[in-house]
């Protein structure tokens, strides 16, 4: 499931087409426990996802865990895998932004179509998403603008995150498991959140969470 | 020191060849000394745009392979003598050319000219990198339709990665209908520029002279066509002048006999000057 390759490009990890979330983590853990000897502090790789689209959700949680171990993604890799064969057919773009230290993600600029946060934390975005851009938070998004692209919020830490736009009119939303293709009012700032196990949007002014989201 | 600059949009058939060649032209009729880079290699059309497909001699492959150096393979336009074309290979593949190639030529031909304008292909693949990698300004041609707006937002962001700052990426607003803005039916210059986020460089009405030209080989810069002020705006514009975008869209808008006369009537003032 998961594996080291050897590249003229550097040191690929490979990880393939999994089930659990939970078994993504635990062999990825247990691999770099073994070799955590070979690796030194700050040491480039190279991530590649068998079918990301299916695990989109997990990348973050992926990223991070390897970076517990000292190591940074430069690029993430996607395609198939059979037979030992790696045909790679794109790569994620990720949109590179000095962290900050309190876990949020703060990006000034435009999202264009094919950029991609991935980020572990929260995130901000004082900028539009463009429709075909797309942000993977593990906690809560915040849009200073216009946001048309995919957005994709509580992948770590589920339904008390939200998400809230100057003006929400996403392609795709998703707060940890659950998806929407709803769009937010015009001319207002929206939120979207969980209700009762599904995404509501509402506008800024009227918002009111569940006391057990909120919690 | 030439500024070089490439023509690209994401998707095809959006008139990237025929803004490259009537921009190339307009500056060339300004006292310009300019060189066109032809880098859709095996499908390539700026020749014919240009009227030059039969004399060409040497192509980019021939330079790429050391044959010739690329100021040999250039073919002079036979109007504008000071107007040069580095023609493509039609049976080369864009995987014969690498980034680095199209950097050296770049950098062989930047001492004799004023400007070097590279045609991008479609696409956002190999044939896309190796046009935009010499360049240092970028202009995006959209034509005001959603496909076509958001290949080039993902071209823009592209170019972002490749190194762009905002500010050296300028969108180029192709085949504009005015009667169908007014009515609301079309995406207008704002609508687009919103979306985009960037600054537009020009606005090019749709019209059936760029037709009549582009079968006959003669860019419409040429050929005195109302529309030729629309790309003499954008050269303007690239040679750093002045010049408000509300020029095109009234140009756009008169079109028609009224149109020739304003443009002409303009044209004369501008030479005064």
């Amino acid at each position: 499931m998961v594996d080291f390759r050897m590249t003229k490009e550097g040191l690929i990890l490979v990880i393939k087409d999994y089930t659990s979330t939970e078994e993504v983590i635990n062999a990825l853990t247990s691999k770099l426990t073994q070799m955590s000897s070979f690796f030194t502090k700050g040491d480039q790789i190279i991530l590649f996802v068998e079918n990301h689209a299916k695990h989109a959700k997990d990348i973050p949680m992926i990223i991070e865990r390897i970076r517990d171990f000292g190591l940074t993604v430069v690029k993430i890799l996607i395609g198939n895998e059979s037979e030992g064969e790696i045909t790679v057919s794109g790569k994620l773009n990720i949109v590179k932004q000095d962290e900050t230290k309190s876990g949020t993600k703060i990006v000034k600029r435009n999202l264009r179509s094919g950029q991609v946060i991935i980020h572990s934390g929260d995130v901000i975005l004082a900028g539009n998403l463009h429709s075909g851009a797309e942000i993977m938070a593990g906690g809560s998004v915040v849009i200073f603008g216009r946001a048309e692209g995919t957005i994709r919020a509580g992948l770590n830490e589920g339904y008390s995150s939200v998400i809230m736009a100057v003006e929400l009119k996403p392609s795709l939303i998703q707060i940890s498991d659950k998806i929407s293709h709803e769009k937010g009012l015009d001319g207002t700032p929206c939120v979207a959140h969980v209700r009762a196990g599904r995404i509501v949007i509402e506008r800024w002014n009227d918002i009111h969470f569940d006391e057990e989201v909120v919690k | 020191m030439a500024k070089t600059l490439v023509i690209t949009s994401g998707k095809g058939g959006v008139g990237k060849t025929t803004i490259a060649a009537n921009v190339g032209c307009a500056l060339a009729q300004m006292g310009e000394k300019v060189c066109l880079i032809d880098a859709d290699i095996g499908l390539k059309n700026l020749d014919v745009v240009l009227g030059l497909e039969n004399r060409i001699v040497y192509t980019i492959i021939d330079v790429v392979n050391g044959a010739v150096s690329a100021k040999e393979a250039l073919v002079r336009h036979k109007i504008l003598r000071n107007l040069y074309l580095l023609p493509a290979s039609q049976i080369a593949t864009k995987e014969m050319v690498s980034p680095d190639d199209m950097k050296r030529i770049v950098s062989d031909l930047e001492k004799e000219f004023d400007y070097i304008i590279i045609d991008s292909p479609a696409g956002i693949e190999r044939g896309f990198r190796n046009a935009v990698a010499p360049a240092e300004v970028a202009l995006v041609v959209t034509t005001p339709e959603v496909p076509s707006i958001s290949d080039a937002d993902r071209v823009i962001g592209l170019l972002e990665n490749f190194g762009y700052p905002d500010e050296k990426i300028k969108v180029v607003v192709n085949r504009i209908k005015p009667k169908m803005v007014k009515r609301g039916d079309m995406l207008t210059k704002e609508d687009i520029e919103t979306t985009l986020a960037l600054d537009i460089i020009g606005v090019i009405p749709d019209s059936e002279e760029v037709i009549i030209a582009t079968n006959k080989g003669i860019p419409v810069v040429l050929n005195g066509a109302s529309l030729s002020r629309n790309f003499e705006n954008i050269a303007r514009r690239i040679k750093g002048e002045r010049v408000p975008i509300e020029e095109d869209i009234k140009v756009a808008e008169s079109g028609g006999i009224f149109g020739i006369f304003k443009g002409f009537f303009s044209r004369k003032r501008g030479e005064g000057r």
